[in-house]
């Protein structure tokens, strides 16, 4: 299922390429990225891949709205 | 063997953006950021100087190298090249060479000039700094000349005015010089503009109009104005003024040849040999001619005596 998560400070490219790689380490994969909206998609097999991926976020630096 | 490097950037606006190259750098074992600045958008990292290439390809990937100030290198980085005749610099390496030869040949030949024709000649003597000098200048003004018209079909105006003009006055300003001191002002100032705007006009020439308008304007300015100077401070220090001027010239058209590789790059196209029998040939015959002028030319003796 795909899931947008909206994050909070995500305003460049680099943000981008820093999101998709760390929630790609967690296994999820990232469909697309968007800074200027702030979001991100990711295809998650259920609800329970989003706790790694949150943390993967939180880790970097940023937040999940 | 680890190296420091400085690269240009670009994108690079905030902490995210450093933690991505330093990721990119992680990749590669001992590489490792030293600085990155934002402001002057710069990054200076250590690595394997196997690694360089690859690590400046990643950061191109990621869109963070400037490629076009990265493809500008620095004049040591060029004067590097050229000396150690790096492949893509074959072209300049035999310029400088060629030059330097000439500049050799140029020097020969003044020696013998003076054995055949000089030696008996007192005021050959006084004058012998200034002879000196003459060899130097065409040597110097040849090889900036050639330069320019192997690159001129690639200028753009700006390039085209800016090489038009450096070789119009360098030329005219240093044949001015060297004329006025010995045969006059009006000597002077007449070879020293047709030296200067022919020089510039034959460098630039399909380069475009305002190369050439350029180079003219140039070439007339300092033809006079080197003989103007040159006249007025027959007494003064005269010659220390010459020999300033000269070493002044050399900078400015070793400044111009470093533009040129950094706006246009290295010579490239078909006619990269640069034949060194007709720029010798063509170099020995100017000199002879300013020989000439100077030993036999009109008003020489007042200017001499002065001196």
């Amino acid at each position: 299922m795909k899931k947008t998560l909206k994050i909070k400070d995500m305003h460049c490219s680099s943000c981008e390429i820093l999101l998709k790689e760390a929630i790609e380490e967690t296994g999820t994969k990232v469909v697309s990225t968007n800074h200027t909206k702030g979001e991100i998609v990711v295809d998650m097999k259920d609800e329970k891949e989003m706790v790694p991926v949150k943390k993967a976020i939180e880790k970097e630096g940023y937040s999940v709205a | 063997m680890t190296h420091t490097i400085e690269l240009p950037i670009r994108n690079v606006s905030c902490e995210a953006c450093e933690k991505v190259i330093g990721r990119i750098l992680r990749k590669f074992s001992h590489a490792k950021i030293e600085s990155v600045s934002a402001d002057a958008q710069t990054l200076t990292f250590t690595c394997e100087e196997k690694d360089t290439d690859t690590i400046k390809a990643k950061l191109r990937e990621y869109n963070y190298l400037d490629e076009e100030k990265d493809s500008r290198p620095h004049f040591s980085y060029i004067a590097h090249q050229v000396i150690a005749n790096t492949p893509g610099f074959e072209a300049e390496h035999q310029l400088l060479t060629h030059t330097l030869g000439l500049a050799g040949l140029l020097f020969l030949t003044l020696g013998l000039s003076y054995m055949a024709w000089f030696s008996q000649n007192e005021l050959f003597i006084k004058i012998w700094p200034v002879l000196a000098l003459v060899p130097l200048g065409i040597a110097l003004n040849a090889g900036s000349l050639i330069h320019v018209r192997h690159l001129r079909h690639h200028f753009n105006c700006t390039n085209g005015m800016m090489a038009g003009m450096t070789i119009g006055m360098m030329s005219g300003f240093m044949s001015g010089a060297i004329l006025g001191a010995t045969n006059g002002m009006f000597v002077g100032s007449i070879i020293g503009m047709a030296i200067g705007m022919s020089a510039s006009a034959y460098a630039v020439r399909k380069a475009g109009i305002m190369g050439i308008l350029e180079g003219l304007m140039a070439g007339l300015m300092a033809g006079t104005m080197g003989a103007m100077l040159s006249v007025m401070m027959l007494s003064d220090n005269l010659m220390a003024f010459l020999y300033l001027l000269f070493g002044a010239c050399t900078l400015i058209l070793g400044g111009m040849s470093y533009f040129i590789v950094k706006e246009i790059g290295p010579i490239q196209d078909e006619r990269k040999n640069v034949g060194f029998i007709p720029l010798a040939i063509i170099s020995v015959l100017v000199l002879l001619i300013f020989l000439a002028l100077i030993v036999w030319g009109p008003k020489s003796s007042l200017a001499w005596g002065s001196l």
